[in-house]
């Protein structure tokens, strides 16, 4: 293998055009890859022409509460799946006595509960913050970024006509709004599986768990399990 | 010094954030709301910034093209970003935390419970990495193109945006939830071998244990060729019974 050291075709524009979207290089040019994206694709168009799926969303937008923290409340449901399957293993541990898996359980239980309740709070607060604050400033920014790229445009073609400057506006505008509501589709997301993860992975077993140990005991002296 | 901040204190003024309408010149110069700032259109009222004490300048921030990938990559891959995210915390912080905050356990059982976390925030991303990536991809395709992959011409996700875009968060969130007790099955299958084989660790008490009840079975072998050593006879101090 001969390594080239054309400088000048490296940094051609045609080398150095980026993909809008995000590339895991070769692997998502892989024909296997783009078989199961495909397969993917074709299954996600089967599952929302069904009944179930056609009710499910139905009843989801009637309530308002459903549908506007709908990404947390599913991020929910997958650990609340994950620590019932914990908390069913431990209860059904035969190498431990019977009085310690209940102490075990109930401990497992209550840094799940703490940590569900932490998670709603914590992600309902940051939400106002987050959309009056900080995404409503990032929108205000780059949007001023985008007038003085397309100033700046516009003052390297002093030649071009009406015509060509409405057209590159255009062009340049949809993009632009394109990639900004990806942004902030992102923000939201980011926003939501950040703070639910840390509630989750780092604040339930450093913070939660001694607390909840110390409350699981508490009641196990009180029923004396 | 304080006069002139008051009247040129457009910085924080908290929350407040109530639009005026414009005053006129004469009482603007009487009541000397005409410093500098106001005449070159700075607002008063303005909610506070977020500010990170000179350290990070908030505009460079927002414009920065890797701030742009990351919330493109948190839009399209929203999994992966999220088991990245996780690798971070379990790999980083937790670890982290257990050998920094005190505690009554000994070294050992910390320097155990960091090499734990690390396995299973491991074995975590890469189970979500190569399980997610194609899933994920796919929902992306379908979304952008959502007609190309619904057969039903007449179905209502095609006329309903609000309905199309409740689907699609279910689409993004379902495969999580499917494969969350996999997941957590797997990832404790795998995490022993791990500790084992690339941490070099072990659970403490199982092999002291096994050899223990071991080393009692062989005492009390009633058919052991070998004689027993002289002071290893368990039976020596029993008393009583039949003479």
């Amino acid at each position: 293998m001969r390594i080239s050291s054309n400088y000048s075709a490296y940094c051609s524009p045609q080398n150095r055009k980026r993909q809008d979207s995000t590339s895991f290089g070769g692997l998502t040019n892989n024909r296997v890859f783009n078989k199961i994206e495909t397969s993917v694709a074709e299954g996600c168009g089967w599952l929302v022409g069904t009944d179930t799926a056609k009710k499910l969303v139905t009843a989801t937008n009637k309530q308002k509460w459903l549908s506007e923290k709908l990404t947390s409340h599913l991020i929910v449901l997958g650990s609340t799946l994950l620590s019932g399957f914990y908390i069913a293993k431990t209860l059904k541990n035969k190498d431990m006595e019977e009085s310690k898996r209940k102490t075990l359980a109930i401990n497992q239980g209550l840094v799940y509960g703490l940590s569900t309740v932490m998670a709603y709070v914590f992600d309902g607060k940051a939400r106002k913050y987050f959309n009056k604050n900080i995404i409503a400033k990032f929108v205000e920014i780059n949007k001023k970024g985008q007038r003085e790229k397309f100033a700046k445009i516009l003052s390297e073609n002093p030649n071009w006509d009406k015509a060509t400057r409405t057209r590159e506006a255009l062009k340049s505008h949809r993009a632009f709004v394109k990639n900004l509501n990806k942004w902030k589709d992102g923000f939201a997301l980011a926003r939501t599986i950040i703070i639910v993860d840390t509630v989750y992975r780092f604040i339930a077993p450093v913070i939660v768990t001694p607390f909840a140990n110390k409350l699981g005991n508490n009641l196990k002296e009180k029923n004396r399990l | 010094m304080i006069n002139s901040l008051s009247k040129d204190s457009h910085i924080v003024r908290g929350n407040c954030y109530i639009k005026q309408a414009p005053l006129p010149e004469s009482v603007r110069q009487k009541s000397g709301l005409n410093t500098p700032a106001i005449k070159n259109g700075i607002i008063m009222n303005k909610p506070a910034e977020p500010s990170f004490c000179g350290f990070l300048n908030a505009e460079k921030f927002y414009k920065s093209p890797v701030l742009k990938k990351a919330l493109g990559f948190a839009d399209e891959q929203q999994l992966v970003f999220g088991a990245a995210y996780a690798l971070f915390l379990t790999c980083v912080m937790r670890p982290l935390s257990i050998m920094l905050f005190p505690s009554k356990k000994n070294q050992d059982d910390q320097k155990y419970a960091s090499a734990h976390s690390i396995a299973s925030g491991l074995i975590g991303f890469a189970i979500s990495t190569v399980v997610f990536t194609p899933v994920s991809s796919g929902i992306k395709k379908f979304t952008k193109n959502p007609e190309k992959f619904i057969k039903d011409k007449g179905n209502y996700l095609l006329k309903d945006k609000k309905a199309m875009s409740s689907s699609k968060v279910y689409l993004d969130r379902l495969p999580d939830i499917i494969t969350a007790v996999p997941k957590g099955i797997l990832t404790i299958a795998l995490i022993p071998p791990i500790m084992k084989y690339v941490f070099k660790m072990e659970k403490k008490g199982t092999g002291a244990d096994k050899k223990a009840t071991s080393n009692q079975a062989k005492c009390l072998n009633f058919n052991c060729q070998r004689p027993l050593k002289k002071g290893k006879d368990p039976f020596a101090k029993v008393k009583g019974g039949n003479k």
